[in-house]
């Protein structure tokens, strides 16, 4: 399955971090650093090369990449941020 | 004195204008006493008079010697008794609609001060220490934006809604302020527990312009020593959001919150010792961020 960020979700970056708003559901969100990073390379790749690049990115740090895309991507799709593609 | 209070009664009622950057009001009263007050307290919005075409207007009439019934462009929106009250409604009720209703981006829970064109905004809710340490500030020489409120525009930049400072009794506005104790009616008044101190009667200097956005100051006030950390942007995203006079995150509040957050750093303040807590503060206009 590929993962698409929704065209109409707005973010503005600052610092490294960034806040969300998604006009859908009146909702913002807080993107740390990490859950960024994520956010940006959901543009119609799969979980498992987000997974691939940041491993490449981050080679010490497998482990912890695995739990936080994992846990990211679950969070964006139960807030109905992305565009799920099979 | 009497007779200056004998012709005042002769005439019709009098009107009050005073108003802001898309604000424009006229108090319209049988009371002088009461628009004297307001004047002492949106006095500072008088220069600025004039910016709307049509003022909105509030009249206050009195049925009695006890009684003031209170009207906004005509329709009664309160009857209140005594006096202090009803000076007390008027004050919230002219903030709150300025807060609603501004055109002027967002309006955000912070007093705010001013030196060297660059603000630095203490928000927290009521009784965090806004109106204190603005206090301690200006009598450590900086200029006076606001103690209530501040609108910050789309680009981030920030200008004050320049009251009267409200000091709550009970609160620790223990300040040595420049009037060495000295009250009268162009520097005071009272109502409903609250002391309204005009700035600029203390040698305070008004900024109504807008101004460039130094740092931002959540207030917590705790009974440890005075610190100051620095918040990331993500970390001082909600505690200010939850500071903006509005129920929902629209996307304009959200991207004016990032404007500001773009512009000025964010910090939060603990400690309850006045000295300490804005010797901290005072040292964020010599930093290299500001």
């Amino acid at each position: 399955m590929t993962l698409k960020k929704r065209a109409d979700i707005r973010v503005w970056e600052v610092e490294g971090e960034a806040i969300m708003y998604d006009p859908a559901s009146g909702m913002g969100h807080v993107l740390n650093p990490t859950a960024l990073r994520i956010w940006s390379m959901c543009d119609g790749r799969p979980e498992r090369e987000i997974q691939a690049a940041l491993g490449r990115d981050f080679p010490e740090s497998k482990e912890t990449i695995h739990r936080d895309v994992t846990g990211a991507i679950k969070q964006f799709k139960e807030l109905g941020l992305l565009e799920c593609m099979a | 004195m009497h007779g200056l209070t004998a012709v005042r009664q002769e005439t019709a009622a009098s009107a009050a204008v005073f108003g802001l950057p898309g604000f424009h009001f006229r108090l319209v009263s049988e009371d002088w006493e009461l628009e004297d007050r307001f004047r002492l307290v949106f006095g500072e919005l008088e220069g600025e008079a004039g910016l709307a075409s049509n003022p909105h207007v509030y009249e206050v009439v009195c049925p009695s010697d006890a009684t003031r019934t209170v009207l906004f462009d005509g329709e009664p929106i309160v009857e209140v008794v005594p006096l202090s009250s009803a000076f007390a409604f008027l004050e919230w009720h002219v903030t709150r609609h300025c807060l609603q209703h501004t055109d002027d981006g967002i309006a955000l829970h912070a007093g705010a001060v001013e030196r060297d064109g660059r603000a630095i905004l203490l928000s927290g809710s009521s009784g965090s220490g806004k109106t204190t340490i603005a206090l301690s500030l200006l009598s450590r020489g900086a200029h006076y934006l606001s103690d209530e409120a501040v609108f910050v525009s789309s680009d981030g930049r920030v200008r004050g809604l320049p009251r009267a400072l409200a000091l709550k009794a009970g609160r620790s506005h223990w300040i040595d302020l420049p009037f060495g104790g000295h009250r009268d009616a162009t520097t005071h008044c009272e109502a409903d527990g609250t002391t309204y101190v005009a700035p600029r009667a203390l040698g305070f200097e008004v900024v109504g312009r807008r101004v460039e956005p130094g740092a931002v100051v959540l207030l917590q006030r705790t009974e440890t020593e005075a610190g100051l950390s620095r918040l990331t942007a993500g970390e001082a995203f909600l505690p200010l959001l939850q500071q903006v006079f509005s129920n929902e995150p629209h996307e304009d509040i959200l991207a004016t919150v990032s404007s500001l957050l773009r512009r000025a750093p964010v910090y939060r303040l603990s400690g309850s010792d006045i000295v300490e807590t804005t010797s901290l503060v005072e040292g964020l206009f010599e930093t290299p961020t500001l």
